[in-house]
């Protein structure tokens, strides 16, 4: 699937982009199963996509690498 | 490619060329305690990023060596920043005497950041343009921390917190990852896989790091993350209306309280699901790097992305 960003020769970090960013993440939280309050409707392409990269994450079972304990800061 | 000897040329060039300038040895011990206690852990990954990218893109590590330096000097003011507005810390050097201490080290360390960007190497342009990222992506991290402080439950939303992970956290590391590549290469699409890369990585670390950290810090102080927010929209869960009772209370939770809305979350798997969507993320990074030549700067940002951060 396309980048949602624009091309970053120099780095775009508008509010706009931002927002493109998060669109794309609660769309995602929402193929995960959430429910959320959002209106605007995923695209069929976007959401197969995001089925296609759960299922991947799925094929991990269990991920490879434990999840760190120690905050990245 | 050694992590450990990458992120000891970066100490070297902070200790060498920026701080033996700054004559300030209590910030140099608290400088060489944050090395010693980030050299032997996955937070070295951490800090080389800029490095790992710049190899990956075929840059010459060795010019990366300022950005990464300077990159790693960022997180650290950014911490301290962060435990100085969420009243944490008290146990570190830097915080030993205080917000006193704590705040003129923080804005020391985001001086000799600048001083490091100033000793990257030709291209000027692109110089001019990583500065200019790393100054808006500051600003931007700025702003969302004073948003997470000044929000109520009723405003929180998955938007909203997704909105301030991004600002805060992901769109940091975008600009690292992006940055080092940055130094390698003009391509427009080797930027942009980088740039996915970090903005991908950053948002999986952050959401960990969340869930790390709900139960050690965050309830009591009133953020809400993730798990939370999962939580709260399993609203036929037979737990649901304890958890938002517990939420509901304006004092600050007790370590009882803290344990109940703990053990109310795991019953809903909200820190399973809030885990699931961070390796999702860790999937979509190991994708960006498609569009990169195979190597081992390529094959390190592979294990960084899925957490196998040896050292």
């Amino acid at each position: 699937m396309a980048s949602i960003l624009a091309v970053p020769t120099q780095i775009d970090l508008s509010s706009g982009v931002i927002r493109n960013i998060v669109i794309e993440m609660v769309d995602m939280a929402q193929a995960l199963g959430l429910s959320s309050n959002k209106q605007t409707a995923c695209s069929t392409e976007r959401y197969a996509y995001f089925l296609e990269l759960i299922e991947r994450y799925n094929n991990f079972d269990p991920f490879p690498f434990p999840f760190p304990d120690q905050r990245w800061t | 490619m050694i992590v450990s000897s990458l992120y000891e040329n970066i100490c070297r060039f902070i200790n060498n060329e920026i701080l033996s300038l700054c004559d300030w040895p209590e910030i140099e011990a608290i400088i060489a305690n944050r090395q010693q206690a980030r050299i032997n852990s996955a937070n070295a990954w951490v800090d080389i990023l800029p490095s790992l990218a710049c190899a990956a893109c075929g840059g010459d590590v060795e010019k990366s060596i300022p950005l990464a330096a300077a990159w790693s000097l960022y997180i650290f003011a950014g911490r301290i920043v962060d435990d100085i507005h969420d009243d944490e810390g008290k146990g570190h050097l830097w915080n030993a005497a205080g917000t006193r201490q704590a705040l003129p080290t923080a804005l020391f360390v985001i001086g000799i950041a600048h001083m490091a960007l100033a000793r990257l190497q030709p291209p000027a342009q692109a110089n001019g343009d990583i500065l200019d990222a790393y100054g808006r992506v500051l600003s931007v991290a700025a702003q969302a921390q004073r948003e997470q402080h000044s929000l109520s439950l009723d405003a929180l939303s998955v938007e909203v917190y997704f909105n301030n992970l991004v600002s805060r956290t992901a769109m940091a590391f975008a600009t690292a990852a992006w940055s080092g590549g940055k130094l390698a290469s003009a391509n427009p699409e080797t930027l942009t896989a980088m740039y996915n890369f970090g903005l991908a990585v950053g948002i999986a670390i952050q959401i960990e790091d969340d869930c790390e950290d709900l139960v050690k810090s965050d309830l009591i102080a009133g953020i809400y993350t993730l798990p939370i927010i999962y939580g709260l929209s399993q609203t036929q869960h037979s737990g649901h209306s304890e958890l938002v009772a517990h939420l509901s209370v304006p004092a600050k939770m007790s370590t009882s309280q803290v344990n109940t809305v703990a053990a109310i979350l795991t019953e809903m798997k909200a820190f399973h699901w809030s885990r699931q969507m961070a390796g999702i993320y860790r999937v979509k990074a190991v994708e960006a790097l498609a569009a990169l030549p195979s190597g081992s700067g390529t094959a390190c940002l592979r294990d960084f992305a899925l957490g196998n951060c040896q050292v």
